[in-house]
């Protein structure tokens, strides 16, 4: 090989070497998908923050982003039976006397046999359902402290999204009532907890029960003074009810009687001028954003009907 | 990323264009088969007295610079003559070598060729003289069952493809399709929406081979993509040195349907609703509808290629070709169109220093589907109804309707309004063009570089129309009806570029490469859909847009030590944008050895050829579907179908997506040994291969620990599964003479897959990821993954029978003995993937009359049979919605109220034996005259004529093992004709 050949190969392999480090860079991707875009671009938009606290409220309602299927928000059954009200509904219910499904639906037959277990996809549906509510609202208050407000300079939105905040809070509180009740000693994740792969720590019923009385106490002061949030989101109203009915069990949950701090937060709501109504129908009507007996209520799309869930 | 390849392109010319000046004595020619005339790729040619030498190219032309004083080439190829030839005053030294030996054909290997008998890897190719013969469209369907470890199963639908699985599957959630490589081009194994077949755009007549590459060892060259096997597809090109040939391959077939559903006729029928609902004998209609014989029909193939291939003014080496096919399915509506052109280009340049091979491939498809619904609409309807009724405002078909006259949605939809109402039509247009550059260095002629341009890119797009009269598409409400469009739009770019070092050091050989791979496939797709009115509510837009890059380095070095021992490595490392950047990159290496204990040296014993192989790998896998992303923390808008009221006020949520940053690769470690035997002068010669693979991190979707994520199901690296087995392979020539040749070839292969590990901490109460969603209720899976089981194994009741032998409903074996019978005691039992497969095929050729067939055979495959569950069950036969269901012909054997979907009953050993196909051919020879040539063969086909198996449904070839209203395989008569001239 004489000394020009050699300065050929060389010189290809330094071409070749710088051809390939600028290819590498390709690796960096983000979604180019018109619908989809990073938590980063996403908080840069001012109106992202009541767009992320929408789907807060709609995870109790909603099945996924596509409506009505697609895009699911939790997996491992069919999309239709994975919403958050009809799972809360069927474990409540289908328990019971009050109500029976006879179609073959997977194993939803344990529910009447009385024979479920942590296998039965309709619990863990409705175990995933809980946690994907509460690391949702995680989320959400981990990205929108005032610090990260300041430093994305939308301070000047601070107050409107500090209300937000209280209403994340309040929503976990009321998933975390129903983990509490229904599953009892859960794991406890906050948004002080990241995103990621770990074993959650797992809580003691009087634990979470201090942990859920302390958190009412605290975001009771910086919720909408009751019925008066603008119709789909939770008020002051919301909040007394799920205190009442925490008090209302604590003695199953803690041991300790609570009956008095049931009335107590009883009586704040009837305080508020909330009342039954005398035609217990009117409830199911199309007018029923004018009823007095709805404290919280849980938008099922289109603006047609609308049912109470707390 | 176009401008760069531009750039990319101008520097390589830079490069090379110092080379271009230098100007010595330079040796070109071709080396061909003295009988044939075929081109010989890979003959050494040798300046004699020096180590100065080369091989020929992919045309059989070589080129040597030959040393001052030296004047003596010796040309070898294994298994021909050797021949000596001196240079004289021409620089142009055409050689013609007599064959040999069967061994000595070349196999495509990743980024190069290697020989048959040097190869060290599980590596097989199948040329176009042993494929499938019939009504074939697809090309996996042309080796269905000549390679042992390959299984493939071929669909039944017009156009459709076939599902793959090399030595099983290496993975649980990500992809087990193997890597497929066409011309050098790796394809996306994602299909286009609107498509069949990712691989339409290859015409079946146009394809020279199919190499399938096995263990590591071959396919870690292709690193991240090859943990489930690569298929290389090779098509044809023209030659140097021959003058034009034209080929035309015409056939016309006919296909019919084998076997329906045994469901009851209308008078049966009559009998079973008597008996079973004497109260409801009102709703029985008075015809006699065969609904299977209204919705099959017998399907029509006709297909015709044409190509030209020669060289041009002896330096454009070139091929053309051109095809259309038209295909029917077995159900009505069911049609395939296509279109495919093919140019092929292969010239030299510089004193052939500079190998060109320029590739465009085409097509373009127009579908129309058949509504699918119509297969289990037409097992259930009432049979009793007639088809057509004047009176009905549905478009005058029968149809089951409400007492307000709206249509019973409860009820299936008449099955001929499902064909002849639904039009779902699409067009996909797809090229591939690529354009290889290889290019000898003059100053060292044992350097070779080697760059591929390509890209690939489909367009699918298709409309779907259901009119407002068609009861399914009923909507009084809105007006209902479907208008539906949508087109998807794939684009794959690739960059390779390789130095390829080869030099011969006395008896030894060197041979080194090494390389860059770039490849960026991005997917653009628009979905509207709507009602005929265009409906506010009920209109939805939906665009995706997707993309990923893969960027590797590899290199291979093979080293032949006196002809003897064989040692490869291989090492590829990998990035891939799905991961995050501590994870982006996978190192794969890999390394074999072989020893020819016989070789082609060893005189003409018995024992002709006999070479030990061992080879061992690592292989990565990184495509788990739609999920292009996985590690980036992304929000997802939602459409305006989920938007969320706060006031009056419709906002569009934003929902913060899981993620999982640490996801990396999954790797497979292969370990292969093999025996390649030849006995007889190659007469008898074949394989004998055991392998075991194991992989790792496994991509699995799971659930993440309770609100730890921000979804509760996420890929993540969990799990460990192994696949081992072991793999026959003979090829018996018990006939060769002058005029009759008879070869036989049969494979076996066992294969036993099993998951060992799936969580990442000992969870006794864990029992596994249920999957294989069945049709009956909502939700109910029939198959699970559990630790210490085949992947995929059933998971069902053991039912109780009386002491009759029949089954006893709702009663099961209390197999965990706790005095009750709860879902714990449901167990796995076998699984969809067969314990061992077989494939065979037989040529017998005399005089001018040939005659072929081939086969395959599964032994120890489970079928869950769904359509029996669904149909042997007296509770299916009335609804009180009021109207009647057609139930199966042995519902009486069976006895059951209420379908029992995990009884084990429904589960059925599907082990098969099938005869793939009977040929027989003549071949006229001369038919224009004894000067002018011209060689036409007529040949009639018999596809697919016996099955042979104890299953009780349709057909037991179901990829999946669920039964639940298959396409059925047709049986298909053709006469075809093939004219060369």
């Amino acid at each position: 090989m004489n000394r020009n050949s050699f300065l050929n190969i060389l010189f290809l392999l330094l071409g070749l070497m710088v051809i390939t480090t600028s290819c590498f860079k390709d690796l960096d991707v983000a979604p180019i998908d018109p619908d989809e875009a990073t938590a980063n671009v996403v908080y840069e938009n001012p109106s992202s923050y009541r767009q992320v606290l929408a789907k807060l409220y709609a995870g109790l309602a909603v099945s996924g982003q596509e409506g009505p299927a697609g895009q699911p928000d939790i997996n491992g059954i069919d999309e239709g039976f994975s919403t958050y009200l009809r799972q809360y509904w069927k474990a409540q219910e289908l328990s019971t006397d009050e109500a029976v499904i006879a179609w073959n639906d997977g194993n939803i037959h344990d529910f009447e046999d009385m024979d479920w277990d942590a296998n039965n996809e309709f619990i863990r549906a409705m175990y995933d359902r809980l946690y994907f509510q509460i690391a949702l609202c995680n989320e959400f208050l981990r990205e929108s402290t005032p610090e990260k407000l300041d430093g994305r300079g939308q301070s000047s939105i601070k107050d409107e999204v500090a209300a937000y905040r209280a209403e994340a809070r309040f929503l976990r509180a009321l998933s975390y009532w129903h983990a509490l009740d229904m599953f009892r000693n859960v794991p406890f994740v906050t948004e002080d907890d990241g995103v990621g792969f770990y074993q959650p720590e797992q809580i003691a019923p009087t634990d979470l029960f201090a942990w859920l009385e302390n958190e009412i106490k605290e975001i009771e002061p910086q919720m909408v003074a009751a019925r008066a949030n603008e119709y789909g989101r939770a008020d002051k109203g919301a909040l007394w009810m799920l205190a009442a009915k925490l008090y209302l069990n604590a003695e199953v949950y803690t041991g300790q009687n609570r009956a008095t701090d049931c009335v107590e937060y009883c009586n704040k709501i009837i305080g508020a001028g909330y009342g039954l109504e005398n035609n217990y129908q009117h409830l199911f009507l199309a007018d029923n954003h004018n009823s007095d007996e709805i404290i919280f209520l849980c938008c099922l799309m289109v603006p047609i009907p609308a049912l109470g869930v707390a | 990323m176009k401008q760069l390849l531009s750039t990319k392109l101008l520097l390589l010319a830079m490069l090379f264009a110092p080379a271009l000046i230098f100007g010595q004595r330079v040796i070109t020619g071709t080396v061909t088969d003295a009988e044939s005339g075929e081109t010989l790729i890979g003959a050494n040619i040798l300046v004699v007295g020096t180590s100065t030498g080369t091989i020929s190219d992919i045309d059989g032309s070589y080129q040597l610079t030959l040393p001052d004083g030296y004047d003596l080439l010796s040309y070898s190829y294994t298994g021909y003559a050797t021949q000596e030839i001196k240079v004289g005053a021409s620089n142009v030294i055409d050689v013609q070598l007599s064959a040999g030996s069967i061994l000595d054909e070349i196999v495509v290997i990743g980024y190069g060729t290697v020989k048959r008998e040097d190869a060290t890897g599980s590596v097989e190719t199948i040329s176009s003289e042993s494929f499938n013969r019939g009504a074939i469209t697809s090309t996996q369907e042309l080796i269905a069952g000549k390679v042992a470890g390959v299984a493939i199963t071929p669909s039944a639908d017009p156009g459709g493809g076939a599902n793959i699985r090399i030595r099983g599957g290496s993975s649980l959630n990500a992809s087990n399709d193997p890597l497929i490589v066409i011309d050098g081009v790796p394809v996306e194994s994602r299909g286009v929406s609107g498509g069949r077949n990712i691989l339409n755009l290859v015409n079946p007549n146009d394809v020279e081979n199919v190499t399938v590459l096995k263990d590591a060892s071959a396919t870690a060259i292709y690193g991240s993509r090859a943990s489930n096997g690569v298929i290389i597809i090779t098509t044809k090109k023209g030659a140097l040195g021959k003058k034009l040939r034209v080929d035309y391959n015409g056939s016309f077939a006919t296909s019919s349907i084998q076997k329906t559903v045994d469901i009851m006729t209308a008078d049966q029928f009559r009998t079973v609703v008597g008996e079973q609902y004497p109260d409801q004998t009102d709703l029985l209609g008075d015809a006699n509808t065969d609904w299977q014989d209204v919705i099959f029909q017998n399907a029509t193939t006709h297909d015709h290629n044409i190509s030209l291939s020669g060289g041009l003014a002896d330096v454009l080496p070139y091929r053309v070709s051109a095809g259309y096919t038209n295909k029917d399915g077995l159900l009505l509506n069911d049609n395939f169109q296509r279109v495919t052109y093919g140019v092929s280009l292969t010239p030299g340049f510089l004193d052939n220093t500079l190998q060109v091979t320029a590739n465009l491939k085409g097509m373009n498809i127009q579908n129309q589907f058949a509504n699918r619904g119509a297969l289990g609409a037409a097992v259930s309807f009432d049979p009793t109804q007639p088809v057509y009724d004047k009176e009905s405002p549905y478009g005058g078909y029968f149809t089951f309707v409400n007492n307000d006259g709206t249509p019973n949605r409860l009820a299936p939809a008449n099955p001929l309004a499902q064909l002849e109402l639904r039009d779902d039509q699409s067009t996909v247009n797809r090229f591939i063009g690529n354009v290889q550059l290889d290019y000898r260095m003059p100053f060292l002629p044992e350097l070779r570089a080697n760059l591929n341009v390509g890209m690939d890119q489909s367009k699918g797009e298709g409309t779907i129309f259901e009119p407002k009269f068609y009861s399914a598409a009923f909507d009084a409400a809105t007006g209902g009806g479907t208008d539906n469009n949508y087109n998807e739009t794939i684009t794959n770019r690739l960059f390779d570029f390789y130095l390829n070092y080869v030099k011969d050091f006395g008896n030894n050989t060197l041979d080194l490469m090494a390389g860059y791979g770039y490849q960026h496939f991005k997917f653009d797709k628009e979905d509207n859909r709507s009602d005929i009115d265009r409906t506010p509510e009920n209109v939805v837009q939906i665009l995706t847009a997707r993309e990923y890059f893969l960027v590797s380095l590899f290199s291979r070095a093979n080293l032949t030590l006196g002809e003897r021992l064989l040692l490869t490595g291989t090492i590829r490392r990998d990035g891939t944008s799905r991961f995050s950047e501590k994870n982006r990159f996978g190192i794969f290496p890999a390394a074999a050895v072989a020893y020819k204990l016989v070789g082609e040296k060893d005189g003409k014993g018995a024992l002709n050829s006999l070479k030990l192989r061992a080879g061992w790998g690592v292989t990565g896998q990184q495509d788990m579907g739609d999920n292009f992303y996985p590690y980036i923390p992304s929000y997802t808008i939602s459409l305006s179908n989920a938007q969320y009221q706060f006031g009056d006020e419709f906002i569009p949520t934003s929902r913060p997506g899981g993620y999982n940053s640490d996801l990396k690769w999954e790797e497979t470690t292969t370990y292969n040994a093999a025996i390649d035997f030849g006995f007889f002068n190659d007469r008898l010669y074949g394989t004998f291969e055991v392998y075991q693979r194991d992989t790792e991190d496994l991509l699995t979707t799971t659930r993440p620990a309770a609100g730890t994520n921000l979804t509760n199901n996420i890929p993540a690296n969990i799990g460990t599964l192994v696949n081992k087995g072991f793999e026959v392979a003979l090829n018996i020539v018990p006939i060769q003479k002058a005029d009759m040749e008879w070869s036989f070839g049969i494979n076996m292969t066992r294969n036993r897959n099993e998951i060992t590990s799936l969580t990442l901490s000992d969870d006794p109460t864990f029992q596994g990821f249920e999957t294989g969603g069945i049709s009956g209720g909502v939700g109910n899976n029939i198959q699970i993954h559990s630790v210490g089981y085949a992947a995929s194994s059933f998971y069902v009741y053991e039912q109780v029978y009386d002491e009759t032998g029949k089954p006893i409903e709702g009663l099961y074996v209390d197999r965990n003995g706790d005095g009750q019978v709860t879902p714990a005691d449901r167990y796995r039992f076998e699984n969809p993937a067969p314990d061992y497969f077989f494939g065979f095929t037989s040529n017998l050729n005399v005089g001018n009359f040939d005659f072929s067939f081939a086969g395959r055979a599964n032994v120890g495959n489970y079928v869950y049979n769904n359509r029996f569950v669904n149909s042997a069950n007296y509770n299916s036969i009335y609804n009180s919605t009021g109207f009647l269901s057609n139930v199966h012909s042995d519902i009486n054997t069976v006895g059951f109220n209420v379908p029992q979907y995990f009884s084990d009953y429904f589960l059925e050993n599907g082990s098969f034996l099938r005869i793939d196909h009977i040929t027989a051919g003549y071949r006229f020879n001369s038919v224009f005259g004894d000067t002018k040539g011209g060689d036409l063969r007529v040949y009639a086909t018999l596809q697919n004529p016996i099955v042979v198996t104890k299953y009780q449904g349709i057909d037991p070839e179901i990829f999946g093992g669920i039964d639940n209203d298959i396409y059925p395989r047709s049986r298909t008569f053709l006469l075809g004709a093939n004219l060369n001239f």
